[in-house]
């Protein structure tokens, strides 16, 4: 009886809120600092999208309660795992060696194991951390914001040596979550340090010129580092604008020259363990998941001139000498970063085409927080959340705002809605038996994205992408997310989203199967290994046809009744979904369909499984959901 | 429920740099017949001084100043023997086979030519080299980037000629080649416009005239025009949505989705190019789902290299190689293949005129290039020659012209294991060789002198990063125009052609040896 009037009650409140004499109509929000205390649905449902991997119930009632900048603040002070090294919330890196230990308990007993064996499926046990991460985590803020560094400072484990060591993607990705809402300066220094980085942009094993062999330093990440990672092509001012030379030409912000000088800098650095410089085995004890070490012997000492200063020579030694921080401090310093970064974490978290002014607020904040400290990533990210461009309507209800979601937080935000968890039982590439892990196989080969395996270091899409169309050609409008959504990624999403509701999900798994863990002991690590459930959406639909949850879909063949039903269904599921937004067509497309879903008197409660299976499916690959507002 | 209400204001609209004036949808010539341009881009940068060797002998002198500059990673001075293709002995039996090493076979040595004195193809590359003998493909050599023709150093440090934008940088080097205007990062691409002027083409099919494997590539999307997206395992469909089948459900599905993509009430910009994808997507699905199935494609008789069938990936028990073949590039053609088989056949999708873009990654070798390079340039090989079979086999080898594109060429300096950016490079075209146009078996263009800091490096202690002297639209041009492009129309395809002109005309900036175009 409780149960049934909790239901009644939920489902009375969710009908309040969808009548027009909102209490917390638009009127009584805006505020002249843009700042909100009090807010609707729609608006809590808007900051999550912009902010975690997807919105749940808890979620949009903890921003209500909070209201935006209480609760930004209080995403951005959570604990996290780098808070200390053995308490229980574990880095992607913890992580990532007790799945391998579980997946593969001959070969990774003790941590040293890890230096001394590979294979090209251990970047799986890097993804199965990053869900938990994504899908579980309670710093959602921090990880969210590790992913959009993750498409600024990329790495990848495509076509790589280091998929053959996912422990380097996993610690790699730690220091992008460590980071996210510490010091710009520190994460520069760490990613150019790392393992995974001096891999992937070869600047590992890089040495100094050599006259007699007339080999010259690689310059491949010294390049990246500036073009890609901080300062950009054209000098820039703080709102983004190219800054242009008096015949109103831009100007670049670096020469080749400044590339070859760097890239004496970036020599010297090899993988901690490493038994010949400039080599390796992938095994043999070098230990992929630590920064670099140095050596002196390959180092270029000698002064370098690059951005107009000079480092200049030190003596040579076995320890290793300023030159790279002193590079890192001048790159730093240079006044394209701010808005080269405030402009990526604006497209990545808010909208794809955000007004200069708003860029220049942001990259205000990077400048200097406040309190005279330059590269502040926590003021940073609270200026792109609660910057007005960000929060008012005013500006989110122009058609020229907003972006398309990224295929891999539209997949997460699903799976959260449905109360993913992880399968139990499913058997690794060594038969042992998984408990509480995931296992996405090759995503990137099906929503052309998984974390960490863009195909080059321009990431998985252009960030000046500008798609086909007259109106975005003509306003000169970017959507980089449009460039990865082919029509296979367009199809292979929508197949997804149907197996997760017909094959991953607990009701049809046991319409099919004695339980949960008889299905998961027939799949092996090359399927995915996770289950959804619509039992909350079961429940709805059942009581608004039936007046009860016993199972039995009762009314389903009367078509009043179930017609009456499924707008109940609908409208928790555009709350869920769309944050209440969905539009009047939709609805009446939807429940035609829906109608037209019978099965025999004998299949209600299949007939009912299905219905929600087609809404939901429907639902999440229309535009109404797929673009951000 | 609350709606969207979308205000339909433009930000502060910024004009197009550079769009030409088209009317209100030009429409496609009538052509009768069929042809197909097929751009192979080798992802990175290939490095095309290892793999067309500088030769020395006719006066070309050549080897020696490049292994003065490459070092440890130069190619031997060393002749190997062509065999035939089709029974290639497999292992150690390889032509190139050393050891069983993959950089040593790659710094071995090269194939001479008959008819090419300028290079020599690397011993990876068996199939390769026997085309350009077969006179099934040209190279056309010291071609980069252009906005006007330079003279070399002292044309590259006067700052009055003018230069390509963001020389050296990879995605800004693809941009301008997918512009077509060397100065011109922000335009449409060349095949875009071409589809824009060809409004209509082939029927008007969903298909249109540009296919892209690598995404929605800049070279292909115009004002109105974007390409279809398609990959090797094009075997997915949307589920329980087939058109006409019985099943209820099925068209009832099939109705909500057309209703989806065609709901956007409060007219969102995103919201309407995201619906045109989803429509494009299913028509694209439903035309497949007709043509793209064994009933209609081909089967391939013919053999390659091992012996092997046609479009199979050999192993590396076969190639005697360290590494296995990617097979990336061997599986994107194979596609390509049915493509052309459908879309030329007048009785399945019968279309007039098609582009197809490939992509084959890794070729950016800073590092590793020695153990990297042969296991891309053996796939190369094989991949060309395995489609031009096929292209034979179909009896439609007149009708296609195949080339290669790439970011720019590399440093003759190295780095150590690799070599980093630079500029002018070398590309291959291939098509039928006798009864067409096509002037195969020739080398078009002249090589730079390869002295580091020389009169054709940028600057002085350069690292050996030369100064094209043929452009890239040059190049594209000449194809264009045997795939049908009138003279008037050169112009918006490659707006800085004019400025490679010899006399009036712009066909004298068309690729000619002794007055033979390249094709």
């Amino acid at each position: 009886m409780k149960i049934i009037f909790v239901f009644l009650l939920t489902i009375l409140i969710a009908g309040c809120e969808k009548n027009n004499s909102d209490p917390l109509s638009d009127s009584s929000i805006e505020s002249n600092s843009g700042i909100t205390t009090q807010i609707n649905t729609s608006q809590a449902f808007r900051i999550l999208e912009q902010a975690t991997f997807g919105p749940t119930d808890d979620d949009v009632k903890e921003v209500k309660s909070l209201g935006p900048s209480k609760w930004v603040e209080k995403q951005l002070n959570s604990s996290s795992a780098y808070d200390s090294s053995t308490d229980s919330h574990q880095s992607h890196l913890q992580r990532y060696k007790a799945i391998a230990k579980m997946a593969e308990p001959s070969t990774y007993e003790s941590d040293q194991d890890f230096n001394n064996n590979f294979h090209g499926r251990t970047s799986d046990y890097q993804t199965a951390a990053w869900f938990e991460n994504a899908l579980h985590g309670k710093d959602q803020l921090r990880q969210r914001v590790a992913l959009a560094f993750s498409e600024l400072l990329v790495i990848s484990g495509s076509k790589q040596r280091t998929r053959f060591r996912g422990d380097s993607l996993a610690s790699y990705y730690d220091i992008l979550a460590k980071n996210a809402f510490g010091n710009f300066r520190i994460l520069m220094g760490e990613v150019s340090r790392s393992t995974g980085m001096g891999i992937f942009l070869s600047h590992q094993g890089n040495k100094k010129h050599n006259s007699s062999s007339n080999t010259h330093p690689d310059e491949n990440f010294a390049r990246e580092l500036m073009q890609l990672f901080s300062i950009g092509l054209w000098k820039m001012n703080q709102d983004g604008s190219m800054v242009k030379d008096s015949s109103g030409n831009p100007i670049t912000s670096y020469t080749q020259d400044d590339v070859e000088e760097l890239a004496k800098v970036m020599t010297g650095y090899d993988i901690k363990g490493n038994s010949k410089f400039g080599k390796t085995s992938r095994a043999n004890g070098e230990e992929w998941s630590s920064p670099m070490e140095f050596n002196s012997s390959h180092h270029e000492y000698a002064s370098k001139t690059f951005l107009g200063s000079t480092i200049g020579t030190e003596g040579s030694s076995n320890s290793e000498p300023s030159d790279l921080d002193q590079a890192l401090d001048i790159i730093f310093q240079h006044q394209n970063v701010g808005p080269h970064v405030g402009r990526h974490l604006i497209t990545r978290l808010v909208t794809s085409n955000p007004s200069s002014a708003y860029i220049s607020r942001v990259a205000e904040k990077f400048n200097n927080d406040g309190n005279g400290t330059r590269g502040n990533l926590k003021e940073v990210v609270k200026a792109v959340l609660l910057d007005v461009e960000a929060r008012e309507t005013k500006y989110s209800n122009n058609g020229n705002y907003g972006k398309p979601k990224e295929p891999l937080l539209a997949l997460t935000q699903f799976l959260r809605a449905f109360d993913v968890k992880p399968l139990d039982g499913w058997k690794s590439r060594t038969n042992a038996t998984m408990n509480g892990v995931y296992q996405f196989f090759y995503l990137e080969n099906i929503i052309g994205q998984s974390p960490l395996r863009s195909e080059t270091v321009f990431n998985f899409f252009s960030s000046d992408f500008i798609p086909a169309d007259s109106h975005f050609i003509s306003n000169s409008m970017v959507a980089p997310e449009f460039q990865i959504q082919s029509d296979t990624v367009l199809i292979k999403f929508h197949n997804l989203i149907r197996s997760s509701l017909n094959t991953n999900e607990k009701n049809a798994i046991l319409e099919n199967n004695a339980s949960l863990k008889d299905f998961a002991s027939a799949r092996s690590h090359t399927k995915q290994n996770y289950y959804i459930n619509i039992d909350s959406e079961l429940q709805i639909f059942e009581y608004a046809l039936d007046g009860d949850t016993n199972g039995d879909f009762n009314n389903i063949n009367d078509s009043e009744k179930k017609k009456a039903a499924i707008q109940t269904l609908l409208q928790h599921l555009d709350e869920k979904l769309m944050g209440g937004e969905m539009p009047s067509d939709y609805y009446t497309a939807l429940t035609t369909h829906l109608m037209n879903m019978n099965w025999g008197k004998n299949f209600n409660a299949k007939e009912a499984r299905n219905v929600i299976s087609d809404a939901i499916r429907f639902m999440v690959i229309s535009s109404f959901f797929m673009i951000q507002k | 429920m609350k709606r969207r209400n979308f205000l339909k204001s433009g930000l502060a609209g910024l004009s197009m740099m550079g769009i030409p004036q088209l009317g209100l949808k030009a429409a496609a010539p009538s052509f009768s017949g069929y042809k197909a341009l097929v751009c192979i881009f080798l992802n990175g940068g290939n490095d095309a001084w290892n793999s067309f060797v500088p030769a020395s002998g006719s006066g070309n002198s050549q080897w020696t100043v490049y292994n003065n500059g490459r070092g440890d990673l130069s190619v031997a001075n060393s002749d190997k023997t062509l065999p035939s293709i089709g029974t290639l002995n497999q292992g150690s039996g390889n032509p190139y086979y050393d050891s069983g090493s993959d950089s040593a076979a790659y710094l071995g040595g090269s194939y001479p030519l008959t008819s090419i004195s300028e290079v020599k193809v690397n011993a990876m590359m068996p199939e390769l080299a026997r085309l350009l003998e077969d006179g099934k493909a040209s190279l056309v050599g010291n071609v980069g980037t252009l906005v006007e023709p330079l003279g070399g150093k002292s044309d590259f440090q006067n700052a009055a000629k003018k230069k390509p934008s963001f020389l050296f940088a990879h995605n800004h080097q693809r941009r301008i080649i997918y512009t077509g205007k060397a100065d011109d990062l922000n335009t449409t691409g060349w095949a875009g416009r071409l589809a824009d002027l060809w409004s209509g083409i082939n029927n008007d099919s969903v298909m249109g005239l540009n296919v892209s494997f690598n995404g929605q590539v800049r070279l292909m999307t115009g004002v109105n025009s974007k390409p279809i997206l398609f990959s090797p395992d094009q075997t997915t469909t949307y589920w329980d949505m087939k058109k006409d089948s019985d099943n209820a459900v099925y068209s009832s599905r099939r109705d909500l989705f057309s209703t989806l993509y065609g709901s956007n009430p409060g007219s969102d910009p995103f919201n309407k190019v995201y619906n045109q994808m989803l429509k494009g997507s299913l028509d694209l699905d439903d035309l497949l789902q007709t043509y793209w199935n064994s009933d209609h494609k081909t089967t391939f008789s013919s053999t390659a290299s091992y012996g092997e069938s046609l479009f199979s990936i050999p192993t590396k028990t076969q190639t005697g190689m360290e590494e296995e073949l990617n097979g990336d590039l061997i599986e994107q053609l194979e596609a390509v293949a049915q493509l052309i088989h459908l879309g030329s056949s007048n009785s399945k999708m019968n279309f007039n005129r098609q582009i197809f873009f490939v992509n084959f990654g890794g070729f950016d070798t800073h590092g590793n290039q020695a153990e990297e390079h042969p296991i891309l340039l053996r796939e190369l090989s094989l991949a060309l020659w395995k489609f031009q079979k096929a292209l034979e086999e179909m009896g439609v080898d007149d009708k296609v012209a195949t080339f290669t594109s790439s970011d720019f060429g590399r440093t003759i300096g190295n780095n150590g294991d690799g070599t980093d950016h630079a500029w002018s490079t070398i590309n291959l075209v291939m098509s039928k060789s006798s009864g067409t146009t096509f002037n195969g078996g020739k080398f078009y263009g002249d090589l730079p002198n390869f002295t580091m800091g020389g009169a054709d490096d940028i600057r002085d202690g350069g690292k050996g990063r030369f100064v094209p002297k043929l452009s890239v639209e040059q190049m594209n041009a000449t194809l264009c125009s045997w795939f049908g492009v009138p003279d008037t129309d050169m112009g918006t395809l490659f707006p800085n052609l004019s400025n490679f002109k010899s006399s009036t005309d712009i066909d004298s900036a068309f690729l000619k040896l002794s007055n033979t175009k390249l094709i």
